[in-house]
């Protein structure tokens, strides 16, 4: 960054954030699909349901423990069940220490709001559902997978759903549209808007969308858009929402063709570990 | 938020009335509550206001104080949200009861500041990498009547319109660390822009129809509402921040239209503050005034 006059004291030059959106390859045209995924349902054996979910690089566990009856004297319960969330980033994830700290704090509250219209909260009424998010590596998108893997986690784990939840990300930055942003487009979004005074326009968006029904059940933004650009991610990202629930419904519908297999097998041969050797 | 217990009759009460756009106080759907407002009422702040939207009732004061800037952003100043709900509130926040509440409002405040042209950061450096202001935003909630997102915001704006920074006068350099001097003259200050500081509304789903300014009643009623900041530049408005709130979900039209709702109700809102804010300024002057608050 040019300083004018004296210079004091030193810090580090960092690279021109201009520079680095140069070197960034951005995208030609346009595609409105997810990253390369991949979903292993049930990849914890000691909790109720989990879910592990590669997202490009972006990796992510999700567990959900069993539902908890609230103790009596505690004034939380009532009807509906309680839903907690708490979002962790492994300590290898590289950021520094006072990003990770509002980071997790506030994907945790995003997540809980965006899983809150999803679950059947009557059918359990005076209980809390836990729900713990790991986040192994962050590549963009973090929150977005983070959803996306509670919601498959959610359906393994037997918990009553109203539908199957996808979420996804986008941004603008420089008037460029970027589907699912790496770690190195959400910094930017960071620090390129401040370089100059330009009102250009630049944000992140993520929603999480129960595409059956047609219900978005949260919707997060940040940055600088008019109401219009809003608009036109919004549908972006719902378009990609569409597009994953396939993946989903894929894994879990093997998943309990698998289950239905291995079952048949211990029918037949009494010994279902032969069957899941050979599957 | 602060519950209030209504029964099925109440609520479908409300409901009707919403339909027929004519709500229970005799508003239409895009109406506002009366606001009072009034700035400079902490002495000890650099800057401070009171708004009370009907039963809602918030203090704002604001701090300055110096700080290093960040290594990432050596140019940049510092500001920080703290929301308080107060156990006088309701009796849910005694305890950590509102703790919830409070690091919800204070996030979003945070995430609607956080854009460069929503705040400019770079007006609180002093000296780049070496000192900038850090403006710590400490909000009192003191009542709650409903539609906390947009109290908070418009208090916290006229509080920021209202802190005057101390010039710095002179700064000695010292083995390469500038030591600075600040103006002791209480009038010898700067202020901060407001033009584009973003304000939150938050529109409120209930039955098929949006509303702006809900009550407790009222947001008894929806389940699911959006919070949208509102940032004027240039004539435009421009959207800081969004974000859904409450256990229910929305369908993708009715969130563009709550998201219409609350853009044009937000700029019409923050012109009114504006207008509100330079004609106090104007009567009051320079002049030690009299509070008329409840801090007299």
């Amino acid at each position: 960054m040019a300083q004018s006059g004296v210079v004091f004291g030193s810090y580090a030059p960092r690279v021109n954030p201009k520079e680095l959106f140069d070197r960034l390859t951005t995208p030609k045209t346009l595609e409105l699909e997810p990253r390369p995924t991949f979903i292993k349902v049930g990849a914890v054996s000691n909790v109720k349901g989990s879910a592990y979910m590669e997202y490009g690089n972006t990796k992510v566990m999700a567990q959900v423990e069993p539902p908890k009856e609230i103790s009596k004297n505690s004034n939380r319960s009532g009807t509906l069940g309680l839903i907690l969330c708490s979002v962790k980033y492994a300590p290898f994830a590289a950021l520094d220490s006072e990003v990770v700290a509002r980071k997790e704090s506030f994907m945790s509250v995003a997540l809980k709001k965006a899983l809150e219209p999803v679950i059947c909260r009557h059918e359990f009424a005076n209980f809390q559902l836990e729900i713990k998010v790991l986040i192994i590596d962050d590549d963009g998108c973090a929150l977005s997978t983070a959803i996306n893997c509670c919601g498959a986690a959610l359906i393994e784990g037997g918990i009553p759903t109203y539908d199957l939840l996808t979420s996804s990300t986008v941004c603008v930055l420089n008037g460029q549209e970027f589907v699912n942003p790496t770690a190195d487009v959400e910094d930017l979004l960071r620090s390129l808007p401040g370089c100059d005074n330009s009102s250009e326009e630049h944000g992140v968006l993520v929603t999480a969308s129960l595409s059956g029904v047609g219900q978005i059940s949260e919707c997060f933004q940040k940055g600088y858009l008019l109401p219009e650009t809003l608009e036109r991610l919004c549908d972006h990202s719902l378009a990609i929402n569409l597009r994953m629930v396939d993946t989903i419904k894929h894994v879990l519908v093997n998943k309990v063709k698998q289950h239905i297999a291995s079952q048949e097998g211990e029918e037949s041969n009494g010994s279902d570990e032969d069957m899941e050797n050979n599957s | 938020m602060a519950n209030v217990a209504l029964s099925e009759a109440e609520k479908t009460f409300i409901l009707h009335g919403v339909e027929e756009d004519f709500r229970c106080d005799g508003r239409s759907r895009r109406d506002y509550r009366p606001m009072e407002l009034e700035c400079e009422i902490v002495n000890n702040a650099s800057g401070s206001a009171r708004l009370r939207l009907a039963n809602t009732d918030i203090l704002v004061g604001v701090k300055c104080e110096i700080d290093t800037p960040t290594s990432l952003h050596p140019d940049q100043g510092k500001i920080e949200f703290f929301v308080d709900c107060s156990a006088n509130a309701t009796p849910e926040f005694e305890g950590r009861g509102g703790e919830e509440l409070a690091l919800e409002l204070a996030d979003t405040l945070t995430n609607a500041y956080e854009s460069p042209s929503a705040f400019d950061l770079k007006s609180l450096c002093i000296l780049p990498g070496q000192h900038c202001w850090k403006l710590y935003v400490d909000i009192l909630i003191l009542e709650c009547g409903g539609n906390l997102f947009d109290a908070v915001s418009l208090a916290s704006k006229a509080a920021i319109f209202n802190t005057r920074i101390p010039k710095v006068t002179a700064a000695v350099m010292d083995a390469g660390e500038a030591e600075l001097l600040i103006s002791d003259d209480p009038y010898n200050c700067t202020r901060i822009e407001i033009d584009n500081i973003p304000i939150l509304v938050t529109v409120c789903k209930i039955g098929d129809c949006c509303v702006v300014d809900p009550s407790a009643e009222e947001e008894q009623c929806s389940t699911a509402s959006l919070v949208v900041g509102v940032s004027k530049r240039n004539n435009k408005c421009y959207v800081s921040h969004t974000h859904t709130v409450g256990g229910g979900s929305l369908h993708k039209d009715t969130m563009y239209k709550c998201l219409n709702l609350g853009v044009t109700a937000g700029a019409t809102l923050n012109d009114a503050l504006e207008k509100a804010l330079r004609l106090e300024e104007s009567r009051v002057g320079n002049k030690r005034k009299e509070t008329v608050g409840f801090l007299k």
